[in-house]
């Protein structure tokens, strides 16, 4: 700690991450310099809440999660890793990063009680932008047509259903996200059956399902855009695969 | 009030989960990582500065960023609620 990095070394005092030769000197220091404690301070809040919505998820949730992060970057330990191999590692990271915030985010957000949890899943990455561009798992959905441009994509894991996500916005600002799957989407109670699938309304939020042989579930807070993908598949001006 | 009541055990006192988790989602991306590896997945720093491609010291300055915009964050929110 030859340079003075108040933000560094906050997070690193309160995580526990210094040597205990570190850790004296740091301690030293921060009896002079308020900088440095108001740092510390603020650090040790923010940790013990974001503690406190980890606690709002199983201890098996964490674990699986560590364990898919992990899992995604088998090289991590190795010091001579090269660069190309490392930017490989750290892509697969992020993607497994996404799956887990869908996880821990199903986990803490609660719905109620009544929708199946891959619906309540799939309504938590919709809310809360989750979808963000990692990787291209398979050719993504073209909504242009239907005034819709692409902000990102992502394999999730809605509850046991494995899904491909896609992520859109309008020029104004309206957002929807299509999941895709192989299988249909389970029906919630208090949704109603169409044709090939089923519609409804939760939390402002409107979720339509259908499909062939791939499946869909489309979540937007605008019905206009759940009715343009509905009119785009019908007439055949979308395609899900 | 305790004075001596520790302020971030307050904090937790008046804030749910939800409310915490929906603060993290208003972070940049790096520094929500950075919290759900360390944070919320018990990962160590080292860890997660491998999974995210970035040195040591850069995972933990994102750490308590993050960390102090939750802190104020949820404080604002909290005084909000209170007055």
């Amino acid at each position: 700690m030859t340079v003075h990095e108040p933000d560094r070394d906050a997070a690193a005092y309160v995580t526990g991450t210094m040597t205990l030769d570190e850790r004296e000197r740091f301690e030293a220091h921060l009896l002079t310099c308020e900088t440095c404690w108001r740092e510390v301070r603020l650090d040790r809040e923010g940790r013990a809440l974001a503690g406190s919505a980890r606690e709002a998820a199983p201890a098996e949730l964490r674990e699986s999660v560590r364990a898919a992060v992990l899992a995604a970057t088998p090289d991590r330990a190795v010091s001579s890793t090269t660069r190309l191999r490392r930017r490989r590692d750290r892509l697969r990271g992020l993607a497994a990063v996404a799956a887990v915030f869908a996880l821990l985010g199903a986990g803490i957000v609660a719905h109620g009680a009544s929708a199946p949890s891959t619906i309540d899943a799939a309504m938590t990455a919709y809310a809360q932008s989750q979808i963000e561009a990692h990787h291209e798992p398979m050719p993504a959905p073209d909504l242009g047509a239907l005034g819709m441009a692409r902000t990102g994509t992502t394999h999730i894991q809605l509850g046991a259903m494995n899904v491909e996500a896609f992520a859109y916005r309008t020029d104004a600002g309206a957002r929807m996200t299509l999941f895709v799957a192989d299988e249909p989407f389970p029906m919630p109670p208090g949704a109603t059956p169409t044709l090939d699938g089923w519609d409804m309304s939760h939390d402002d939020m409107h979720l339509m399902t259908g499909g062939g042989s791939k499946q869909f579930l489309a979540i937007s807070s605008d019905m206009a855009l759940l009715t343009s993908l509905q009119h785009g598949l019908d007439l055949g001006m979308v395609q899900l695969a | 009030m305790d004075p001596h009541e520790d302020p971030a055990e307050r904090a937790l006192a008046t804030l749910d989960a939800d409310a915490v988790h929906r603060a993290m989602w208003t972070l940049p991306e790096a520094q929500r990582i950075a919290i759900a590896l360390v944070d919320l997945a018990d990962m160590s720093v080292l860890d997660a500065a491998s999974v995210m491609g970035s040195p040591k010291g850069t995972v933990l300055s994102r750490l308590h960023r993050g960390r102090r915009a939750l802190a104020t964050m949820l404080t604002e929110q909290r005084r909000e609620q209170t007055s």
